[in-house]
């Protein structure tokens, strides 16, 4: 019975694994600097947005941003749906080309509300 | 391509939500970026949108009715229109119809954007009709949290008020918890259905099929799922221990949405509560002692802390526990006649609670809310109607013929006695009696008490409020004098739950 859920059981392990082999290769073939010899620059996160870990991480965050995350996840969900259906477009047929109409319907319902009532405005 | 597809079943569901979705749009085009200055109001259009998608979806719930030769489930039984739920649906839109008509007057006094609240209250009307009509719990999950969140939003309309956002993060996470324990219970029940039941279903009849085909040996885990099931709803009825949320909810929230959130929420959570539980399957499950705790506690609970309150949007919560505990009293008796007295319960509670808040948003005026008992004093002489109206109101939630409030309770409680819950019905007349006294309060001190202070403010007249007023006595009169001719429906509309 839990046969069929081996693939998951792969596909973690395989997730865990690619993470172990590029953190220890890294860490086996990256430059070490010398701490003493290389300015303080070099070990701050490049690219990657503010320092993580740092002592006092409970700074104000714009309120803008929650918004822009919520709307983020409307969108994120659409694509995390419109995937399955892609692969299963030909099988659904009409009836799954309704069912998603109607689903970005409701989806750009809300976008036109958000935009209307100035949530995308950045000020 | 599925095939058991009979969308003519929820046109009603459909009507709601298509005019939620205009309400929104609607507020977005006309009233986009906030209220400006001079520009048109368009509240008039959001507020006869919903009212008239309410309307056009109830007076569709007879059609649905009579097409009696059609399939009455579809999508493979995950939607049940039975006559049953179209009750409930019929009492859930009454309740928003009537509160969309009070907070009219309300928000517009605030100058609040009223499409949102309008958009919320069809969304969370969509949620409860849903769940009503679950015959599957994962359409009842999905119900109850499309009920759920738009009723949070509504607690905490008023952003800038620290109450009305007390009143919405405090029903948020209690309500959130609450739906993780019921969620818990379907799960530990999906779990036994599909271990023991042999098809792994989420279904509820089979499940229910099943429970009670191993009534000699149900394992631990499949109770203790049916226990966090049944806190979960009682949760949602506001049962004490599980009612603490209620009084501070009440209070903060803005009052038009309280008196929907009192009625439909406990209308919808009653219906699942018998969709679930009903007949014999409590004391299958061995609930049936814990239920009548419950019940009891709730009454004694409920009416016990309304004689203490000088709010009254605090006394109407605590009596909202009370008359949740009355509807347990029917759920536990369990009998075809106390279900349908349950049915009826839901109907009277909900005009006779509306018309009590009706009163009030009536009697509120700016920067004047009539929220304690001192607020309303010496009104009652200047507008003798409303006064009226709240007596009207405040009997029938008492329980005197003939007004309709009594025959749910008579209804209900000849069923108990029939039943053999003998000592728990003494118990309910007992705080009953008790719930005179605090009902009796705000008729004191309409009537019978001199006006405080020296403004003597002229209430504008409102239209709305009035019609909602009228409305709600018009059916607490004749929905107890005409009782007798629909109590018979009622009873079959249950014996269709039964089969």
């Amino acid at each position: 019975m839990s046969a069929q859920y081996l693939p998951v059981l792969f596909a973690f392990m395989g997730a865990i694994g690619f993470m172990a082999v590029m953190l220890g290769l890294n860490h086996l073939l990256g430059p070490k600097p010398k701490a003493a010899l290389t300015p303080a620059v070099k070990f701050e996160p490049f690219e990657c947005g503010v320092p993580a870990l740092q002592r006092d991480n409970r700074r104000r965050i714009s309120v803008k941003y929650y918004l822009v995350a919520i709307l983020f996840v409307m969108f994120d969900l659409e694509a995390v749906l419109l995937y399955p259906w892609a692969v299963l477009y030909r099988e659904l047929g009409l009836f799954g080309l309704v069912e998603l109409v109607v689903f970005l319907i409701s989806l750009v319902v809300g976008l036109i509300y958000a935009w209307r009532k100035g949530a995308l405005e950045w000020q | 391509m599925p095939t058991d597809l009979h969308f003519s079943l929820m046109i009603p569901e459909l009507v709601v939500l298509g005019s939620a979705v205009l309400v929104l749009l609607l507020d977005a085009v006309l009233h986009g970026g906030g209220p400006r200055p001079g520009e048109e109001d368009p509240r008039d259009t959001t507020l006869a949108l919903s009212v008239v998608g309410c309307v056009v979806a109830a007076a569709w719930i007879p059609a649905v009715l009579w097409n009696i030769e059609g399939p009455r489930s579809s999508f493979n039984g995950l939607f049940v229109a039975d006559r049953f739920s179209l009750f409930f649906k019929l009492v859930v839109l009454v309740g928003a119809a009537l509160s969309l008509l009070l907070s009219d007057s309300w928000l517009r006094r605030r100058r609040l954007s009223s499409g949102a609240a309008h958009a919320l209250v069809l969304f969370a009307t969509s949620g409860m009709m849903y769940m009503v009509s679950a015959g599957d719990m994962v359409t009842l999950f999905l119900g109850l949290e499309v009920m759920s969140i738009p009723v949070y939003c509504l607690a905490a309309l008023l952003r800038w008020e620290d109450r009305s956002v007390e009143a919405g993060v405090k029903y948020l996470v209690l309500g959130a918890f609450a739906t993780a324990i019921m969620l818990f219970g379907f799960a530990l029940l999906y779990g036994y259905q599909g271990l023991v039941g042999g098809v792994a279903t989420t279904q509820l009849e089979p499940l229910q099929t099943t429970l009670m085909a191993n009534a000699e040996a149900l394992p631990l885990y499949a109770r203790a799922g049916g226990l966090l099931v049944l806190i979960g709803l009682l949760f949602k009825i506001s049962a004490a221990p599980f009612h603490m949320w209620t009084p501070d909810v009440y209070e903060g929230a803005p009052l038009p949405f309280v008196a929907f959130m009192s009625v439909a929420v406990k209308a919808t959570a009653a219906a699942v509560l018998l969709r679930v539980f009903g007949g014999p399957l409590l004391a299958v499950l061995g609930l049936d002692g814990m239920l009548w705790v419950v019940a009891a506690f709730t009454m004694v609970v409920g009416n016990f802390m309304a004689l203490v309150q000088d709010n009254v949007k605090r006394m109407l919560a605590y009596s909202s526990i009370a008359h949740g505990g009355y509807i347990l009293v029917g759920v536990l008796a369990g009998s075809a006649e106390a279900q349908a007295g349950v049915l009826y319960y839901a109907l009277a509670y909900t005009v006779g609670n509306v018309a009590a808040f009706a009163v009030l948003v009536y009697l509120s005026r700016q920067g004047h809310e009539a929220e304690r008992f001192s607020d309303l004093q010496g009104l009652g002489a200047r507008h003798p109607l409303v006064g009226g109206v709240m007596v009207l109101a405040m009997l029938s939630l008492t329980g005197i013929p003939p007004l309709v409030g009594f025959f749910g309770k008579f209804v209900i409680f000849k069923a108990a006695v029939a039943q053999g819950y003998v000592g728990l019905t003494i118990l309910a007349l007992l705080t009953s009696a008790v719930s005179f006294a605090y009902y009796l309060r705000p008729v004191i001190a309409l009537f019978m008490r001199p006006t405080v202070g020296c403004e003597v403010a002229v209430i504008p007249v409102n239209r709305r409020v009035a019609l909602c007023m009228g409305l709600t006595s018009l059916a607490i009169c004749a929905l107890g004098v005409f009782s007798e001719s629909y109590l018979g429906w009622l009873s079959s509309a249950v014996l269709a739950l039964a089969g």
